[in-house]
């Protein structure tokens, strides 16, 4: 599978399939953090967050892999298990591309956004399961309907716009504004 | 709030960049001026990214042991069967030596009441290693030494316990584990069946009840045919209103959770729900859990395949709906179709109204068209596809299907479907089958007063929707290939609550016919007595199920496909359906069984699964 394959799966909500691929440089950056100090449960953190990286930027219409995923993503391995070393006072005995803007970019956007779990959470299994589907699997209206079971698509569609409306009503809410303001 | 939802509609377009040049850029105008519409834009591009992240957060977790761990599951496997092996030999040399006379058992040559013991350490160390392996086996009920003599005279076998170490690892569904982030949840595919279980988010709590956050263990082995469930222990019987029914089941899975070894629990009202891939489209199905305690199934729900729509618009409100067309595409196969008669030359659709249709109410009802009346290459003799354009009607129900070979000369109804049916009454969406006063097309040979009933089938028809025009198009090209690939697909039951852990399973339930209580003793093919008994198991092939018995009698139907299967402390025996058969059984006889010793011939599952010649 080609960079294009692959980010043309990310972007078609075929997550499963691009997964699979996204994994098979996962034995490399296991066997480079052991050899570094790391183990197996480290080792699958920061190669999940590398993974988490690199759907976020998939999801930019303008990202464009320019070179090899393995490459890619070993490359963000590297700087974040050098970033946890340092954390720890280690010493680093290799070098690696910098990546910080990446990795800045994810994490920051991370703690900015990661207060509406608790409205994702809240909205309930049939707003969570649309939205998913839609935003996730990519999947067309009328395939949400059948899917779920919808007589037609324009209820889904409205079903849908009620759970966004639904978020953002709580958004606003003080209780969570004031969560937000605290991080 | 039409015009929230106009604007929600907006912002999204814009955000994924479908919006129109001039609308474009008349939103960008206006977002310019407007800080609310800014922060509403962001907000909701934030939502939307947290929704992909947690998502695919949640797959990659559920993921991992699957796309990383086969390698080293394999080879640890291997390594893993080879010293259980190793033990397993080991063990059983040092229990030949401990218990000399057991080895004569097998022989008939000594007293067969004696109990099995094994070496306390052998068990301990072996136990030990099988619960790294399977570490939440659940045990088979111990089998107490409950049956006497059956007749005086000559002697019959006993019921020993279970031993600890068990000796037919190869008959236990081992458990399959994915990891799940227990705060965002996630979705787990099965390996097996292809199902999915759906896990909310801060839905697990531990055992007393205090909440669970960080990576939890969800673990599930699933029973998909009588080789897997033969040894399983899991009662396939239910009682109702009195009476007791056998299960013939479409799929039946365990499932667990785990955090650092603890055992976790849903939290009180809240469940995971299961999209359950099953076995057979199954008339008149249920899903069941049993619980841990009682061993007793609970009914949880009815279960409708002909089209997964039904189920899911229970209770939904749709009164916005206003459908406008809905297609489908009907397929099966005929219970009485006759050989002579190569093809089926048309399909006529009958519709009914509701009970409680009024007049007005379905203005757009007549105007459901049907299409029929068409030959599809690739089909088999007896089936037929047809499908099916409704109009601007909501509320409907099609009750059933007539085929037809050129002249009539046999009906042949069975439920087609209801769809589009926005009751909530859920009694109205179960499949009816009227009794029709004459056939829809005069024909001197149609049997007047045919009584429908009397023909519903046992095929796999089924009322799909069609989601897309070109599904249609692929129809005309190989029309069987496709069916075959939608009703495949239509085997997903969606939305099942579950709301604990256990064992759940999809049920068809069945009273015995013309059962029969037979009182066994069992004997190897050199007429020595069996020993070292612990569990009977009865396998009808008619269904699918397994029965185990805490005894040495058993019931069966007699006329049913029976293989008996003998779990002892280190053999298994068997007899075929055909034997068994021969024998002619009758009710409250005793009788005796000449079992095969079928140790070596099988072994495992799969090859409990090749002698049962599934």
């Amino acid at each position: 599978m080609d960079n294009g394959e692959l980010l043309l799966k990310i972007r078609s909500g075929n997550n499963r399939e691009a997964l699979k691929e996204m994994y098979k440089p996962f034995p490399s950056v296991r066997h480079f953090i052991k050899q570094h100090g790391g183990n197996e449960d480290e080792a699958r953190d920061v190669f999940q967050e590398s993974l988490l990286i690199f759907y976020r930027n998939a999801q930019k219409p303008e990202f464009q892999l320019t070179s090899a995923l393995g490459t890619y993503l070993f490359s963000i391995c590297k700087y974040l298990w050098k970033d946890e070393l340092k954390k720890k006072n280690r010493i680093v005995s290799f070098e690696g591309k910098d990546m910080a803007d990446e990795v800045t970019d994810h994490r920051e956007e991370e703690l900015k956004i990661q207060w509406l779990d608790t409205i994702i959470n809240s909205l309930g299994g049939k707003c969570l399961e649309i939205l998913q589907l839609f935003y996730y699997k990519k999947m067309s209206m009328e395939q949400i309907a059948a899917k779920l079971g919808y007589k037609n698509v324009d209820t889904v569609k409205t079903q849908k716009y009620k759970c966004i409306e639904r978020a953002k009503v709580m958004a606003a809410e003080p209780i969570v504004k004031h969560q937000f303001e605290t991080l | 709030m039409r015009n929230d939802l106009n604007r929600i509609e907006a912002i999204e377009n814009y955000i994924a960049g479908t919006m129109p040049e001039n609308e474009r850029l008349d939103f960008e105008s206006q977002l310019k001026l407007d800080t609310n519409l800014q922060n509403e834009v962001d907000l909701q591009r934030q939502l939307v990214n947290r929704l992909q992240m947690n998502a695919f957060k949640a797959e990659m977790i559920a993921s991992h042991n699957t796309l990383v761990g086969k390698t080293n599951w394999l080879w640890a496997r291997i390594a893993l069967n080879v010293f259980l092996g190793l033990l397993i030999f080991a063990g059983t040399a040092v229990t030949t030596a401990f218990l000399a006379p057991s080895s004569a058992i097998s022989e008939g040559k000594t007293n067969p009441d004696t109990v099995i013991a094994i070496p306390v350490n052998a068990t301990d160390t072996v136990q030990e290693i099988i619960l790294e392996s399977e570490p939440e086996q659940i045990s088979n009920e111990e089998v107490e030494s409950s049956l006497s003599s059956h007749t005086s005279g000559y002697k019959t076998n006993k019921i020993v316990k279970k031993p600890k170490i068990d000796l037919h690892q190869g008959f236990i569904q081992p458990f399959l584990s994915a990891n799940l982030d227990a705060t965002i949840g996630g979705t787990i595919e099965t390996i097996d069946s292809k199902s999915l279980l759906h896990f909310p988010g801060n839905s697990l709590v531990t055992k007393d009840g205090r909440p669970v956050n960080g990576l939890v263990e969800i673990r599930y082995r699933e029973y998909r045919n009588p080789g897997q469930m033969a040894y399983s222990g899991i009662p396939m019987t239910y009682e109702e209103n009195g009476l007791d029914y056998n299960f013939n089941s479409a799929g039946m899975i365990e499932v667990r959770a785990f955090q650092n070894g603890q055992e976790l629990q849903m939290k009180p009202g809240v469940a995971f729900t299961m999209d359950y891939n099953v076995t057979e489209q199954l008339d008149s199905c249920f899903f069941f859990a049993l619980d841990d305690s009682s061993q007793q199934w609970d009914k949880k729900q009815d279960i409708l395949f002909a089209n997964g729509a039904i189920t899911s618009s229970i209770g939904n409100d749709i009164k916005e709906d206003n459908v406008n067309k809905t297609k489908g595409i009907l397929r099966g196969t005929l219970k009485n179709y006759r050989e002579k008669s190569q093809e089926i030359q048309g399909v006529g659709v009958a519709l009914y109204r509701p009970r409680d249709y009024k007049k007005g109410d379905m203005s757009a009802y007549t105007s459901i068209e049907r299409v029929g009346s068409f030959i599809i290459e690739g089909i088999e003799p007896g089936q037929y596809i047809v499908e099916i354009t409704c109009d601007g009607f909501d509320r409907i129900v099609i009750d059933s299907l007539t085929i037809y070979e050129g002249k009539i000369s046999e009906l042949d109804v069975r439920f087609v479907s209801s769809f589009g049916d926005t009751r909530k009454n859920k009694k109205s969406n179960r499949p009816r089958i009227f009794k029709r006063k004459k056939p829809p097309v005069d024909n001197s040979q149609v049997k007047t007063g045919y009584d429908l009933r009397d023909s519903v089938g046992n095929t796999s028809t089924g009322f799909l929707s069609s989601t897309s025009a070109e599904i249609g198009s692929k129809v005309e090209d190989d029309g069987a290939k496709w069916a075959d690939a939608q009703i495949a697909k239509n085997n997903m039951v969606s939305g099942l609550q579950c709301e604990g852990f256990g064992v759940y399973n999809c049920d068809q339930i069945n009273r015995l016919v013309d059962p029969v209580s037979v009182k066994g003793r069992y004997v190897d093919l050199k007429g020595a007595l069996v020993a070292g008994i612990y569990m009977l198991t009865l396998i009808d092939l008619n269904i699918n199920a397994s029965f185990s018995f805490s005894s040495l009698d058993f019931k069966c139907q007699k006329n049913g496909k029976n293989i008996l299967l003998l779990f002892t402390v280190d053999k298994l025996y068997g007899i075929s359906a055909q034997k068994f058969n021969e024998m002619n059984v009758s009710n409250n006889v005793n009788y005796t069984f000449e079992m095969t010793d079928v140790t070596d011939q099988v072994r495992n599952t799969d090859e409990l699964k090749t002698y049962l010649g599934l």
